[in-house]
């Protein structure tokens, strides 16, 4: 019997192949927990989640304070990466860590019918 | 509507936490000007927290795949609370020569409880690698005191020396390592979040209550005594603490084990 563990990585192995130059992406829940996530060489695991969940945490106070809506996709960046971490649902995350050759557009796009997919899951 | 329910639901967690405190207060309040160790409703109280904190770190231990935080604070976590409730079942006799091997295995916990956190916040947050060496620096600190026990026993110490100087030396150690516990907890506690912000907060409080019940014990025993009741209240509220803080973590790993599988 396949586990939804197992479904939740095949979906990020497609979002990971319909899009180049991800690093690595992970479904975890706001407390920062992983539920699955791809293998990465250059990002711990336990590391990326926390700060993922901390940081879309935070963004979604600072949004909700604001305008009085949540957080549904939050993006940042650096000099050579990029973060995109969208709403799973209630209880998930995807967050997905790129390099700076991606194109913004297709991976907002893909995450985010990803995440649908999650959610339906 | 709904902030109704949110503030009766505030209101409601609140007056549990108020009702422990209070059947606390009550069943300490018979010993209450007690100078001298008692083996009173604390004792049950206390040992019933810490060994169901032990089956709660080994309920959390089944889910370690989820938290992966590697096995060195797993195994610490486990022997804190095992090492502290022996300690604890040391309370149930009244022998010289246990009641000073009982305060080995309190030095024990601290030492543990200490270095769990600290590789917690080292792997999760600083993204450092704990190296085999440095993971069993902790297990090499913790032995030196049996060995410092051996050596003064077979020295001729008395026994009733022997109690006060491992009182002495594991009330400096629960505030050494308390100290860094409520610094490490506090470093987690602002990186973290969700579920885990409560499992490091009640963790500090634990670590707070921690450092009062020794440090009073500390200056007891540089001639200032100290109602013991006073002592054991606040060594019961960190058990309270620590079992409060185990079950979130095991509540919040087993949830998301459900709902993975």
């Amino acid at each position: 019997m396949t586990t939804k563990a197992e479904l939740y990585l095949k979906a990020l192995s497609e979002l990971e192949n319909s899009t180049g130059d991800i690093i690595s992406t992970a479904i975890i829940t706001h407390d920062g927990l992983i539920m699955a996530s791809t293998k990465s060489d250059i990002m711990h695991r336990e590391t990326f989640a926390a700060y993922g969940a901390a940081a879309f945490k935070r963004a979604d106070e600072t949004i909700e304070e604001l305008t009085g809506e949540n957080i549904d996709t939050l993006l940042y960046e650096s000099r050579t990466n990029r973060v995109v971490t969208v709403r799973a649902g209630e209880y998930a995350l995807l967050i997905v860590l790129t390099g700076k050759k991606v194109q913004m557009g297709m991976v907002l796009m893909n995450a985010q019918n990803t995440a649908l997919k999650i959610k339906e899951l | 509507m709904n902030e109704c329910y949110i503030k009766s639901f505030i209101y409601l967690k609140t007056n549990i936490f108020g009702w422990i405190v209070i059947v606390i207060i009550m069943v300490n309040s018979s010993y209450f000007y007690g100078f001298e160790e008692t083996l009173g409703p604390h004792v049950i109280l206390s040992n019933l927290f810490w060994w169901t904190s032990l089956v709660l770190v080994i309920a959390a231990y089944k889910n370690r795949r989820i938290w992966n935080v590697g096995e060195m604070p797993w195994a610490y976590l486990f022997m804190t609370f095992l090492f502290f409730g022996i300690r604890e079942l040391g309370h149930l006799t009244q022998s010289p020569m246990i009641g000073s091997i009982r305060y080995v295995f309190g030095i024990f916990s601290a030492i543990f409880m200490t270095s769990a956190l600290i590789f917690i916040y080292m792997k999760t947050y600083k993204r450092k690698t704990i190296s085999k060496n440095m993971s069993f620096i902790p297990l090499v600190l913790a032995l030196i005191f049996p060995i410092f026990f051996i050596y003064l026993y077979f020295s001729g110490t008395q026994t009733e020396n022997l109690k006060n100087i491992f009182s002495n030396i594991e009330n400096i150690l629960w505030i050494i390592g308390g100290s860094i516990t409520v610094y490490t907890t506090y470093m987690l506690g602002t990186k973290s979040t969700g579920g885990f912000v409560n499992v490091f907060m009640f963790f500090q409080f634990a670590a707070i209550f921690a450092i009062l019940w020794k440090f009073l014990g500390f200056i007891g025993s540089l001639g200032c005594p100290i109602p013991y009741s006073i002592r054991e209240f606040l060594e019961t509220m960190f058990g309270v603490f620590a079992i409060i803080s185990m079950y979130v973590l095991e509540r919040m790993l087993r949830n998301l084990s459900k709902r993975i599988s």
